[in-house]
């Protein structure tokens, strides 16, 4: 019997263990959040729904490459990020680059400090309006930041690249973003 | 029906019905294994390549060139074996394209690891051709045809290459005034006469059995030298192959370089 309280590392362990409930109380946790986080990149809800499944597809076949000792989360997201970029690139125009220019050199880390809750909360109602407007590339640093709340360190491990780099996109989002408000003339609803 | 229940219910039930599998730990453990031979094996043929690259610049003496002032350097450059350092230069990059899969890969940025491993497989392959008799001895063996087909490629890089002609690593036969006629090493046929660039003591500077190094323009017999340099007789270092070391100074101490 699984637990709400019942972490979702406690349960990927017992998946490992064979325990298929346990995945299926996984699924129930992460599927919202997924399909949220998917609509943020592809525009049709059917495409979204097919990418998720596959990927917890993907990550049932692949728990046992799961660290128990580290957070489920992030693991989830590398997958859901590597499935929607992949989606991107076929349906987009512009996707995100093959080569990724900002990984190239090496970053001094500013990370926003978590007591500046006012302005994570304008952040979070200014990317709802204005994400639409915005590179791939810059809703996903944005969506994983201030909507999924992920740290700098976990961001990092869910899109591959050097924390630094996570420092930079985020503040070349954020400076998007408000370019797109000041052109379009959005008011942020706070 | 609710859309949450129907994906949740499509995997549960892919899983009961044996459909959908979870991988087992020794299939990731092979993966990794697998990525990192790869790896592994593009760096270290990577080091050979840097390796032979060297080998060829030291045993052919086209190195020489680069105390031959702008023409010398230009020719250098043109006969410097660009495929082979592009063909290295893209196995670094594929093994830290590779290298990403791992969190200390992606961790780095891309300069620092594609530096650091340029760096890593340019001094191995150095130190292979210094500091070993690893290429003194393929090129024994590729003179006594053991390579197969190698043999080729470590007797040509001993050999300067053609520049017209213009090219060559001769033995001094006789002594002139402003000239000197010398034989092929590599050939030992018809005597050349080399022309000396102006101002070339050369009574003071050679003797009969010098070897030299010669950059030049070919006209039949003769080599219109604008670079000459004198190298120490050869000696046998380990391995037995005979290896050349060029001399930065002669006997006297001047130094026999002129361009």
């Amino acid at each position: 019997m699984h637990t709400e309280d019942e972490t979702d590392e406690v349960l990927a362990a017992r998946v490992q263990a064979g325990e298929q409930d346990a995945f299926g109380v996984l699924v129930e946790r992460y599927e919202k959040k997924l399909l949220r986080y998917g609509r943020k990149f592809l525009p049709r809800q059917e495409d979204i729904e097919d990418i998720v499944q596959d990927v917890f597809i993907s990550s049932y076949q692949n728990i046992k490459s799961f660290d128990a000792s580290r957070r489920f989360s992030p693991w989830i997201y590398q997958i859901a990020h590597n499935a929607f970029v992949n989606a991107l690139r076929k349906h987009s125009r512009n996707p995100l680059t093959m080569v990724d220019f900002d990984t190239f050199m090496s970053y001094h880390v500013e990370e926003t400090p978590k007591d500046m809750e006012r302005e994570h909360a304008e952040m979070r109602s200014l990317i709802e309006k204005g994400l639409e407007h915005l590179s791939p590339k810059s809703r996903e640093i944005l969506v994983l930041f201030y909507l999924e709340e992920f740290p700098y360190q976990e961001i990092a491990d869910i899109l591959q690249v050097p924390m630094g780099t996570v420092g930079v996109r985020l503040k070349r989002a954020r400076e998007q973003l408000r370019q797109v408000y000041n052109t379009l003339n959005l008011e942020p609803e706070l | 029906m609710n859309q949450n229940d129907n994906i949740k219910d499509t995997i549960l039930s892919q899983i009961r019905e044996g459909k959908l599998h979870m991988h087992s730990p020794a299939y990731f453990a092979l993966r990794v294994a697998l990525l990192a031979l790869i790896v592994f094996l593009a760096l270290v043929v990577s080091v050979l390549i840097f390796n032979f690259i060297f080998f060829t610049i030291r045993i052919s003496e086209e190195g020489q060139l680069l105390g031959f002032g702008v023409r010398g350097f230009l020719i250098f450059l043109e006969m410097f074996p660009w495929t082979l350092l592009a063909i290295d230069i893209v196995l670094v990059l594929a093994a830290e394209r590779m290298l990403r899969y791992f969190r200390f890969g992606y961790r780095n940025p891309v300069v620092v690891l594609i530096g650091g491993l340029l760096v890593l497989t340019v001094l191995s392959g150095l130190v292979i051709d210094r500091a070993t008799p690893f290429n003194d001895r393929m090129l024994q063996h590729a003179r006594e045809r053991n390579l197969g087909p190698l043999n080729g490629l470590y007797e040509g890089a001993h050999r300067p290459g053609p520049l017209g002609g213009g090219l060559c690593r001769c033995v001094i036969t006789e002594v002139g005034t402003s000239s000197v006629v010398a034989y092929d090493e590599d050939a030992s046929s018809t005597p050349i006469t080399i022309i000396l660039p102006p101002g070339f003591a050369t009574s003071s500077v050679f003797k009969v059995g010098d070897i030299i190094y010669v950059a030049g323009d070919r006209d039949g017999d003769s080599i219109d030298a604008f670079g000459v340099r004198r190298r120490p007789p050869q000696h046998e270092p380990r391995g037995g192959a005979s290896v050349t070391r060029p001399a930065e100074l002669n006997e006297s101490g001047t130094d026999d370089t002129m361009e």
